[in-house]
């Protein structure tokens, strides 16, 4: 060896937690989405602990990796870089030798104020999402002044390895010290050095006798600050005395030195010994049900990079829905809210899946036949995505006008769908005739909640929102019911097969079913959630009150109609009523549909009806005797 | 049984000098400092490595182990890590009578690892503390390593 060029070894090896990954994929998924400027990151390098079987010290990035705080553990710190590029592309068209030179210099520059800077890491990295794929390439820069060569003259076991290594111990974030003429040591620095010719370093590597290609970066430092110096004295510590040593290395220059040409290495090889980018493919391990979990908010997220960077997700994701009705409507509901990430959807429904179901209503298949609605949709979502939070209440919704002929059922079908539009934020009206929105629409009014109804014609569709209740009916807008001037009552008797059934176009459904989920969604974008405003808008664009559609013509309009304050749903009087009396007024709707025809004064106006339209007749038929006798 | 404080003192000055003269061993982790994670070749299985962690099970009050297999290939000049799980695993472990399983999820990432069931382990290395780290590893790491003991030499 005396006489030879230095020889070194490779630095370090890396290892990437699955915990680093993962926290880059959520910093990349909600914090850096299209930034891929460098990023700090730390980690420790231990010498103390080498395994036996290795031949140099490691550099593990974990989920703590990240931010410039050290992070927990033993050995020494180290700062690093991460530099997430966007595309593979991206990642494999940097110019390495460049960048790599970049960070040399940098570190070279930097650690003329302070010699730990000398090591340094920074890793290249692509995280592709959709496969849990995460490429990366881990680069520690070593480098050596251009005109410098290093020639070892001597070398020997350390003898006196308890005396540095206690200084270590005292100096733990130190990576290299200087020993005096008279043997002291001291920290490694531009103004300690001039009378020193020792240069001691913590050594990453063990393999015998050959230092880590670190050493250089720290010799060339040495030579920077003193540059008439033509030998020194290096002494590598590592865990123990009996791996650890000194040399003697001649400094040789065949030119000038110049402080910023510097020779430069340090992209890792892998375990062929290639210059090769590495990827750790995480699909296999991740639980499956997480992978969709995030895979659905990946799709939702990715939103927010560019398109709408200001949509709240979570206030989606935090909405419980109560759907009234598992049919059509409520099977594509269902799905458009689960695509938006809604995690909560109760169905309801009394009725069971029928053979002629399964090809509209896409929670459905033929085996489904026969069971009940609401539990074989929700087992149905569940299969589609298994941690939406979804059940089925098979429950008969109590009709106006539709008398009580079992009291204690009806009135207990009444408690449970009152409680559950208690416990949901939202409340769709799915079903498949007017009286069996009514009471759902005055439950939504007493307990102030979110209403969004869609009913469907043969050809056309109209979704709404009905207005956010409040006494003052003035400034709201109004609910399905606002535009009678009759109470709902039984629809459904005397009705032959086409009138029962919900005859539409089939693309009907689809349309309305979507509208109202989008409706919905925008609303929760607005700050008051369920507003009156007029004309407003959210950060998805219009916020109409009501959208009707007309297949026929294949187009949509946008209407507003204000509450009307003698409602039969939604009146103050009626909600009012129902807040006081309870399943007592509600009853007494059912049983005739007049008494809430009387409460909320729609008898009166009717009777104004009656009597503006008998003047009409009775001017008409004075017109026409005139005429005649003419 | 060993308390939480014995394990890790023993986990620093015991086990750790043990595993680092394990021949196959060739990374060590011991961050944070209540849990070591080394790694191990498989000189049958080239291509493939064991990733082992060694903690505290405050329920059992013993030592857990947990461990995961990484198969590593290359395509297009890029070499890939994957976890990967084989169906039989005593074509990879020394089983002998322990019970393995795949049911251990790990709290800082929620991802699964392969766990040795300690229950047996008051019987299997006695309740004396002295040396208790370096008696359980004699018996629990020959799951991975039949010369294991040959650390002790």
């Amino acid at each position: 060896m005396v006489g030879d060029h230095m020889k070194f070894t490779i630095p370090c090896q890396s290892f990437l937690d699955t915990s680093f990954f993962q926290e880059l994929a959520r910093l990349k998924l909600e914090v850096l989405k299209l930034d891929s400027s460098r990023k700090e990151l730390t980690s420790r390098i231990d010498i103390k602990h080498i395994p036996k079987g290795s031949s140099c010290a490691h550099l593990f990035l974990s989920n703590e990796s990240f931010g410039d705080e050290p992070q927990s553990g033993t050995g020494l710190p180290v700062k690093g870089s991460l530099y997430n590029y966007n595309t593979i592309e991206d990642f494999k068209k940097v110019d390495k030798a460049s960048l790599l030179n970049q960070r040399a210099q940098e570190a070279w520059k930097e650690s003329q104020d302070d010699p730990n800077n000398c090591v340094r890491f920074f890793v290249i990295s692509f995280a592709d999402l959709k496969s849990y794929k995460f490429f990366h390439w881990v680069c520690v820069p070593c480098f050596q002044l251009e005109s410098l060569n290093l020639k070892v003259t001597a070398s020997g076991t350390l003898t006196d390895f308890d005396k540095y290594d206690s200084w270590f111990d005292t100096y733990p974030e130190c990576w290299s010290c200087l020993e005096d003429s008279d043997g002291g040591l001291r920290n490694f620095s531009k103004d300690e050095v001039t009378d020193c010719a020792t240069l001691i370093v913590r050594d990453t590597s063990t393999i015998k006798m050959v230092p880590s290609a670190l050493v250089k970066n720290f010799v060339s430092l040495f030579k920077l600050f003193v540059p008439k110096l033509d030998s020194i004295r290096l002494i590598l510590v590592r865990s123990d005395a009996s791996s650890s040593f000194w040399m003697e290395v001649k400094l040789c220059t065949d030119r000038e030195i110049s402080a910023s040409a510097l020779k430069v290495s340090g992209w890792e090889r892998n375990s062929q010994n290639k210059l090769t980018p590495r990827a750790t493919d995480l699909s296999t391990l991740l639980d499956p049900l997480q992978v969709a979990d995030q895979s659905l908010d990946l799709n939702l997220k990715l939103m927010k990079w560019r398109i709408a960077p200001e949509l709240d997700l979570d206030v989606i994701k935090n909405t419980s829905v109560l759907l009234l009705g598992a049919g059509t409507l409520g099977c594509y509901v269902g799905r458009a809210l689960l695509a938006w990430g809604v995690r909560e959807i109760t169905f309801v429904d009394n009725g069971r899946v029928s053979y002629s179901n399964p090809v509209r209503q896409p929670l459905f298949v033929f085996d489904s036949c026969g069971k009940p609605k609401a539990a074989t949709a929700a087992e149905s979502l569940r299969k589609i995505f298994p941690l939406v939070k979804t059940r089925g209440v098979d429950l008969q919704v109590p009709m106006i006008g539709h008398p009580v002929m079992n009291e204690t059922k009806e009135q207990r079908d009444f408690e449970t769908l009152h409680e559950l539009v208690r416990s949901h934020d939202v409340i769709f009206l799915l079903m498949d005739s007017r009286e069996t929105r009514w009471l759902p629409t005055v439950l939504g009014c007493a307990e102030n909640k979110i209403v969004i109804n869609a009913a469907l014609g043969f050809d056309s569709y109209v979704v709404m929102r009905h207005g956010a209740y409040s006494e003052q009916e003035e400034n709201r807008h109004g609910c399905y019911f606002c535009q009678d001037v009759v109470a709902p009552s039984d629809s459904l008797a005397d009705r032959t097969l086409d009138q029962m059934c919900t005859v539409t176009r089939p693309g009907v459904a689809l349309m309305a079913a979507s509208q109202s989920v989008e409706l919905l969604v925008s609303l929760l974008q607005h700050q008051d959630r369920n507003t009156n405003e007029v004309s407003t808008k959210t950060i998805l664009g219009d916020l109409p009150h009501q959208v009707r559609g007309f297949l026929s013509e294949f187009k949509t309009l946008q209407l507003r109609s204000p509450a009307f304050k003698q409602c039969s749903a939604c009146s103050s009087s009626v909600v009012e009523a129902f807040r006081a009396h309870g399943w007592d007024f509600v009853a007494a709707a059912l049983n005739n549909y007049k008494y809430v025809e009387d409460l909320s004064g729609l008898t009166n106006v009717q009777a104004k009806a009656e009597d503006a339209l008998k003047d009409i007749f009775e001017d008409w038929d004075e017109e026409l005797d005139e005429d005649l006798l003419v | 049984m060993i308390t939480s404080e014995t394990f890790q003192y023993q986990l620093q000055h015991v086990l750790v000098p043990l595993l680092r003269r394990w021949s196959r061993c060739y990374r060590l982790n011991i961050a944070p400092k209540d849990r070591v994670t080394a790694f191990v070749s498989q000189p049958f299985k080239p291509n493939h490595f064991l990733e082992i962690q060694i903690q505290y099970s405050s329920i059992y009050q013993e030592p857990q182990l947990t461990f995961r297999i990484w198969e590593i290939y290359t395509v297009d000049d890029v070499e890939y890590q994957r976890p990967c799980f084989p169906t039989d695993l005593s074509h990879w472990l020394n089983m002998q009578e322990f019970t393995v399983r795949l049911d251990y999820l790990h709290p800082s990432d929620r991802n699964v690892w392969y766990s040795v069931h300690g229950c047996d382990t008051a019987e299997t290395v006695g309740s004396q503390l002295d040396h208790y780290l370096q008696r359980w590893a004699s018996v629990y790491f020959t799951i991975f390593d039949f010369e294991f003991s040959r650390v002790f030499v």
